[in-house]
């Protein structure tokens, strides 16, 4: 062990090791009884008559060497508020105490603007001066301490990112991976894992430890690392989880575990998506993370898994949900932590915008929100299937949305919720393209419940909202579980308008607010294309 | 989106043979219900029932989006003043809602003017 550097780390108790302090004064006389003083103190002294001496003496044992310093103002050439500034110029932590006649009280205000932490009177009283360099080597040490715990939470950060960004795959086939993360503070319980398992298959893992500090990182990397070795040995994810869940119940969060575990107390909501290209399958796996979101290669976005669960660590019961779905269209997922939900309802806006916005602004291409109000990490990833590019245009999803019949009344909040999500991640829309874009929504999201669910509690309809940065698209989707209608859209607008015919003004509207529709099932399902006015920043990194 | 519960205000020029309502907002599929009650019933009210007047200028300055039930409570509008051989006149301030009566057609059936 390097005892030198052990001793001077900042972490040992003041009492156990002399402390040592600089003390400059020209007078030899003054720095004489200051020695003195100091050294019954306990104090271990180095003497300099000089600022230059000084320097030298500080240059020659490291700034780390000393606990305090005990300066003088007045000396020829320069001056103790010189040797002040120059050290706060390398060292923030060194306490510096200045000594001053009773003629330079202004010498007070300005060492004290300077950065020192403590001034003395001439002549100097032995219990003022034992307390007020006491008080400067407490404060040297604080900080020193403050300086290493903030150096380190850096580098775990610094190291969280890089780990974050690594690609271990180096087959050709694999997934596209796009990552935004903002922990809530240095370092976050959030994380993103993404590695090659066997010949084919691809896994991402995305978690979430309870907390978000250093102790949530740490455990989250050991959860990772434990998954990663167990999955290479060829265990299945669901039994990977299944034993991280017995794990802490019964190792960490465990009441009868011995008391030095029981403290650590964590939970971790997990979501990932084991990739199985020769089967054309992703197989989706969450516990207590929220469901992921597949954007098909169209731009058409749909919730994968019914329900969510709990996180690891709180119940015996097994939490994990699995779902499946075929990968031959190509196509991408989307997954985000709680703390992305948590921003998005704080902005009134849709999760998967807010994601959205994020992913672009993670290239520059958006602005980064104002993030003053951020209660949690917050962590979203792009999961593009190997090749989705060629098959599709590449939508990011902005609104996946379902609605009871019986939301119809709420249509108003609905569209509300809907402008704020568009202007939120597409803050350049043109407002005639907005109006277009909303109103044809209300239109075919009232129909769709009104008609397609009859109004009812129990049926359903979806809404999604998906924007193509390359085709500058968005493009709508509305599907109700009702038998459609058919009927001349043509023919009728022209009917209704001078027959004076309140049917199906709605359908007239949106036929001619989009640029495209593509009628399914019988007009149970709409597809609305908008190609937008204003041009969307180049994508080309995405 | 200007969805306002204030009520509809009216005017009545009998020299002029004119009926003018001020919508206070949007008319949406939320609002349309109330606000076609309030314009039905100001058109009971005996001085305009039995007024002569020709005209039912509708101030909808003030919206900024017509939706297709707001359309609708238009038309019945129309049909209900062309039973008494009158016509409908719209001022709008929104483009948008101008372009929504022109695709429509429903500026065939009554003068739309932008302010």
């Amino acid at each position: 062990m390097n005892t030198q550097l052990y001793q001077r780390s900042g972490f040992e108790p003041i009492a156990a090791i002399k402390s040592r302090i600089l003390l400059v004064d020209d007078e030899p006389t003054m720095q004489m009884f200051m020695s003195a003083m100091l050294v019954k103190q306990g104090y271990d002294v180095t003497t300099a008559g000089s600022v230059k001496e000084a320097q030298e003496k500080i240059q020659a044992a490291g700034f780390a060497a000393f606990d305090g310093v005990v300066t003088d103002y007045t000396m020829p050439g320069q001056t103790g508020l010189d040797l002040l500034s120059w050290i706060g110029g390398h060292d923030a932590c060194l306490g510096v105490i200045i000594v001053t006649a009773e003629s330079e009280r202004q010498i007070v205000t300005d060492s004290l603007r300077e950065g020192a932490c403590g001034f003395l009177d001439k002549p100097v009283a032995p219990k003022t001066f034992h307390s007020t360099v006491q008080r400067a080597v407490g404060t040297t040490r604080h900080k020193r301490r403050q300086a290493v715990a903030e150096a380190s939470v850096r580098e775990v950060a610094r190291v969280q990112q890089m780990m974050l960004n690594a690609d271990t795959d180096t087959r050709s086939s694999k997934p596209e991976i796009d990552t935004f993360f903002r922990p809530k503070t240095e370092v976050g319980g959030d994380f993103l894992n993404h590695f090659g398992i066997g010949q084919h298959n691809h896994f991402v893992l995305l978690t979430d430890v309870s907390g978000h500090d250093l102790k949530a990182a740490f455990i989250s990397a050991y959860f990772q690392g434990i998954v990663r070795g167990m999955l290479e040995s060829q265990a299945s994810v669901a039994k990977v989880f299944e034993f991280f869940n017995g794990f802490l119940l019964r190792e960490w969060n465990s009441e009868t575990a011995n008391s030095k575990t029981s403290a650590v107390s964590a939970s971790i909501a997990v979501g990932s998506i084991l990739l199985e290209p020769k089967e054309q399958r992703a197989t989706v796996l969450t516990s207590g993370s929220p469901l992921p979101v597949y954007v098909a290669p169209n731009g058409r976005g749909r919730i994968v898994g019914e329900e969510a669960s709990a996180p690891l660590g709180w119940f015996s019961e097994n939490p994990v949900k699995v779902a499946s779905l075929p990968t031959d269209e190509g196509g991408a997922f989307f997954m985000w932590t709680d703390g992305l939900e948590a921003f998005a309802e704080d902005q009134q806006i849709s999760a998967p915008a807010l994601g959205t916005l994020l992913l672009l602004a993670q290239h520059n291409l958006r602005t980064v929100p104002d993030f003053s109000s951020q209660q949690d990490d917050i962590l979203v990833t792009r999961v593009a299937l190997p090749d989705a590019q060629e098959q599709g245009e590449g939508f990011l999803p902005l609104l996946v949305e379902e609605y009871r019949g019986d939301q119809l009344k709420h249509i108003d909040l609905l569209q509300v919720f809907w402008t704020r999500s568009l202007l939120f991640c597409l803050p350049d829309i043109s407002p005639d393209d907005t109006f277009n874009i909303i109103l044809a929504a209300r239109e075919a999201v009232l129909n769709a419940l009104q008609y397609g669910c009859g109004g009812r509690p129990d049926k359903r309809a979806q809404f999604g909202m998906s924007f193509c940065p390359a085709k500058n698209l968005l493009r709508l989707f509305v599907n109700d579980p009702g038998p459609g209608h058919q009927f001349d859209v043509q023919q009728h607008q022209v009917v209704a308008a001078s027959e004076l015919i309140d049917k199906h003004r709605g359908l007239v509207l949106i036929n001619n607010l989009a640029n495209k529709i593509v009628v399914e099932r019988n007009g149970a399902g709409l597809i609305l294309d908008f190609i937008l006015d204003n041009p969307m920043p180049s994508l080309e990194n995405l | 989106m200007n969805l306002t519960m204030t009520s509809i205000t009216h005017h009545y020029d009998a020299a002029a043979g004119v009926v003018s309502v001020t919508i206070p907002g949007d008319i949406l599929s939320t609002n349309a219900d109330t606000l076609r009650d309030e314009v039905f019933a100001l058109l009971e009210t005996p001085e305009i029932k039995a007024g002569v007047w020709q005209t039912l200028k509708l101030d909808l300055t003030a919206a900024q989006m017509v939706d297709s039930v707001g359309l609708n409570l238009i038309v019945s509008l129309v049909r209900a003043v062309k039973a008494r051989q009158g016509g409908v006149a719209a001022t709008v301030s929104s483009a948008n809602i101008q372009r929504t009566f022109k695709f429509t057609r429903l500026d065939q059936q009554i003068t739309v003017t932008k302010v």
